[in-house]
């Protein structure tokens, strides 16, 4: 009897303890349309809810007919600048591409990542090492390979700050490369700068668009939901668009641009957040059509697993044809694809960021190549995209060191904010990094939706530019013309 | 303004997963009335089984589905009946914390060889056949799975009541709940009831885990290990004794966290998911209105 006594005191303490750590969640704000709300009075931004031309009907693409293993013996193009990473054809290849192991000392980077249940970015890092792997397999940086260490953060800012010391001062690492966190930008920015680094990231929250020394693949998820909205207005949401993401540090932020569209377009908004992982999909789908009625829109912006609740809810409960469903960029992976059924072909629009993961070009090919041969474990995805993509443009800015260079940490972030046109059939326009108070380097948009019988994503809209509808898109606009980086890239 | 029409498919959704409460609280409880150990360990084991299921649907071209989902509840067993018949014998003569700091453990050893196996980053899931199949009622949407999940819960809860009182073994497991030396003084073939307590509650954890991952929409192993936590809620509320005091009080947590998140309640529906605990938490302080508690060598109430 005692005994069933303590037995009952130490499970309530057990639920106790349970109960608070997991309180929660559904934070919502509720905001009506600004009234008065007018676009930016002095950009000169384009009809940016306006179908691109050649919108299309998913179509039924097929995988690149000519691929092959990574061109890895083929030698790079005698005469060509060996930072492009092309050979004589024109095909992208790893590094040096001359199929030669690189055994001299190692050259180090580091990245700081978020791993926690229902938040992980293991795929980016995954992707980073599997393209160093490869150019390590080809020849490295003039006999040097490249190997990334990634720490985890945890989501703790005492473990994210943790681990940009001990990369940086620690292990030696001579750049800060793939770091995809909800944390790195704004706990370790300041550090970084202190330390004359000058990261490339996959970009979580404000401060990875925000800062000098931090220039991001990626748009990051506020752009990205944003992007996602303006396809769903375009595919006429009316009345009102439900923006919903997380309850993660920082997560207001993903929706502020979705809010911004919604008032530009004199539509209603509603901002509302769910613990991760989340355990009630379909009382929370049901609560978010309600929320935004019958022909309204939805932004969601959630981490592949958490996406497939919420789509396999709205299924189950009938809801897929009540609103016109978006979603930021996370939930273009071919494990989403998948794991949906055939209901929801055609009816996500997912802002992509960067083109299709079957687009016939060069770089999209090697990626392929290499997600297959060195990280076969990694879905094809937007994540795997942009890990592919910091690798190649930090081994990019090392190759243009030229051959004996010295791969200081000096040298080496000198290289990096070197980069005024990184060229990738992957981006739609040329990717940069430049001397600048702030980077937002990849601004225009592609919408795929899923296409179960393929189990992958398929395009929808062609290239289109986020709105600027906030000031760092606005003078990143301004910053472009004026250099000619980006879209007015020569 | 509340709208009652719109809170049906709220309740459906409940039913549902106070119908899992329901299996997961009378797994529970029946091993803990004959063994002693409350099993932390029954969500990891549920997650356990349900990752072969994915593996023998995905990554094998040979297996047939209904095998899979079979072989849930067969590993289940297996792993539980592991536990209960090789480490659990060393805890015996633990105190009620030791035992069941034993099953955590072993839910945790669980945890990271999942990890360590399936990439919990990835969207993974499967689906019963019950689950893409649908009616409606009321404009509410009903997948099989969930009416399934009701029906198992009140097949387990009656099936477990019957056992308990019709068979030879069910008779043992509770004369052992009652007085575990006197019973075996009395000749109650102790571990081989135990042993039965084991595979009986291994069997739940895959019925449990296969319909978890139908209704939460995914292969969530953490969020599957995890649910052990609030399935406690309504075994304590049944004084970890009352078996139908338990099912009742699953289905009332359920209803009460699903309907929670109508957000026409208002700031209520934020803290839904804290249900099952408030719950655990009301019910101990009911029960204990009334108990004398000695101050200074001083009965009071």
């Amino acid at each position: 009897m005692r005994f069933r006594r303590l037995m009952a005191l130490g499970a309530a303490a057990a639920l106790v303890v349970a109960a608070c750590g997991g309180d929660d969640d559904d934070a919502t704000t509720e905001t009506e349309a600004p009234a008065g709300t007018d676009a930016p009075a002095d950009t000169d931004a384009p009809a940016d809810t306006e179908a691109p031309a050649d919108t299309e009907a998913p179509a039924d693409t097929e995988a690149p007919a000519d691929t092959e293993a990574p061109s890895d013996t083929e030698a790079p193009a005698g005469d060509s600048d060996p930072s492009l990473q092309r050979n004589a054809d024109g095909e992208s290849i790893c590094g040096l591409g001359n199929g030669e192991e690189a055994t001299g000392e190692p050259i180090l980077a580091g990245a700081v990542m978020t791993s926690i249940p229902g938040i992980d970015f293991t795929d980016i890092s995954d992707l980073a090492s599997a393209y160093f792997d490869c150019v390590n397999a080809n020849g490295g940086i003039y006999g040097h390979p490249v190997e990334l260490i990634v720490e985890n953060d945890e989501l703790d800012p005492q473990k994210a700050s943790a681990a940009a010391v001990k990369l940086i001062e620690s292990d030696g690492v001579v750049a800060m490369v793939a770091s995809t966190s909800i944390l790195d930008c704004p706990v370790n920015g300041p550090y970084y700068e202190e330390q004359g680094f000058y990261a490339i990231v996959a970009g979580v929250p404000a401060e990875c668009f925000g800062l000098p020394n931090m220039a991001a693949v990626n748009m990051g998820p506020h752009y990205s939901a944003l992007g996602a909205a303006q396809a769903v207005i375009r595919a006429g949401a009316e009345g009102k668009i439900v923006a919903v993401t997380n309850t993660a540090p920082g997560s207001e932020y993903n929706s502020t641009g979705v809010e911004a569209l919604a008032a530009q377009e004199g539509l209603d908004y509603e901002a509302v957040f769910y613990e991760t992982p989340i355990s009630d999909a379909d009382t929370i789908i049901l609560d978010i059509v309600s929320k935004a009625g019958e022909g309204g829109g939805v932004t969601l912006t959630f981490t592949p697993p958490e996406m497939i609740k919420l789509m396999v809810a709205a299924e189950n409960q009938g809801v897929i044809d009540d609103v016109i469903w978006g979603s930021a960029t996370p939930a273009n992976d071919s494990s989403v694809a998948a794991a949906v059924g055939p209901d929801w072909d055609g009816k996500l629009l997912i802002n992509a960021e960067f083109q299709p993961t079957d687009f016939d070009g060069p770089d999209t090919r090697l990626y392929n190549e290499v997600s297959a041969e060195y990280a076969p474990d990694s879905p094809v995805s937007s994540f795997g995209q942009m890990g592919f993509l910091t690798g190649r443009i930090f081994v990019s800015a090392l190759l243009s060191m030229g051959e004996g260079a010295e791969y200081t940490p000096e040298a080496v972030n000198e290289a990096i904010v070197g980069i005024t046109k990184f060229e990738s059939d992957i981006f739609c326009k040329p990717w940069y990094y430049g001397d600048l108070p702030l980077h937002v380097p990849n601004n225009w948009d592609i919408t795929v939706v899923p296409d179960s019988a393929g189990g992958r994503m398929v395009p929808f809209e062609d290239c289109f530019e986020i709105a600027a509808l906030d000031q760092p898109l606005i003078d990143t606009r301004a910053a472009e013309q004026e250099l000619g980086l980006g879209a007015f890239a020569d | 303004m509340l709208n009652t029409s719109q809170l049906f498919p709220f309740l459906i959704s409940g039913l549902a997963f106070g119908a899992v409460y329901a299996m997961s609280g009378t797994g529970l409880l029946v091993l803990y009335r004959t063994t002693g150990v409350l099993n932390f360990a029954f969500g990891a084991i549920g997650a356990m089984g349900a990752n072969i299921t994915w593996h023998l649907i995905e990554k094998t071209e040979w297996c047939p589905d209904w095998l899979a989902y079979v072989a849930c509840v067969v590993v289940s067993a297996a792993l539980t009946l592991l536990y209960g018949v090789v480490f659990a014998p060393r805890f015996a003569n633990r105190d009620p914390l030791g035992k069941m700091l034993g099953t955590l453990a072993f839910a945790l050893i669980l945890l990271g060889l999942m990890f360590n196996l399936w990439r919990s980053q990835d969207a993974r899931g499967f689906r019963l056949p019950t689950g893409t199949r649908r009616f409606e009622i009321f404009d509410a949407r009903v997948t099989w799975t969930q009416v399934v999940a009701v029906l198992f819960a009140l097949l387990v809860v009656g099936g477990v009541t019957i056992f308990l009182r019709a068979t030879k073994i069910g008779t043992a497991m509770r004369a052992i709940a009652n007085d575990r030396e006197i019973s075996s003084l009395l000749g109650v073939p102790v571990r081989r009831v135990e042993t039965a307590a084991w595979l009986g509650s291994g069997v739940l954890c895959g019925i449990v885990g296969l319909l978890l991952v139908d209704l939460f929409g995914s292969l969530d192993m953490v969020l599957m290990t995890w649910f052990v936590i609030p399935s406690l809620a309504p075994v304590l509320i049944g004084q970890m004794r009352y078996l139908w005091v338990t099912f009742f009080a699953a289905f009332v947590i359920g209803v009460v966290e699903a309907e929670l998140n109508a957000s026409n309640w208002g700031w209520p529906s934020q803290y839904r998911k804290t249900t099952a605990y408030v719950f655990a938490v009301g019910a101990l302080l009911w029960f204990a209105r009334k108990r004398t508690i000695m101050i200074s060598g001083r009965a009071t109430r």
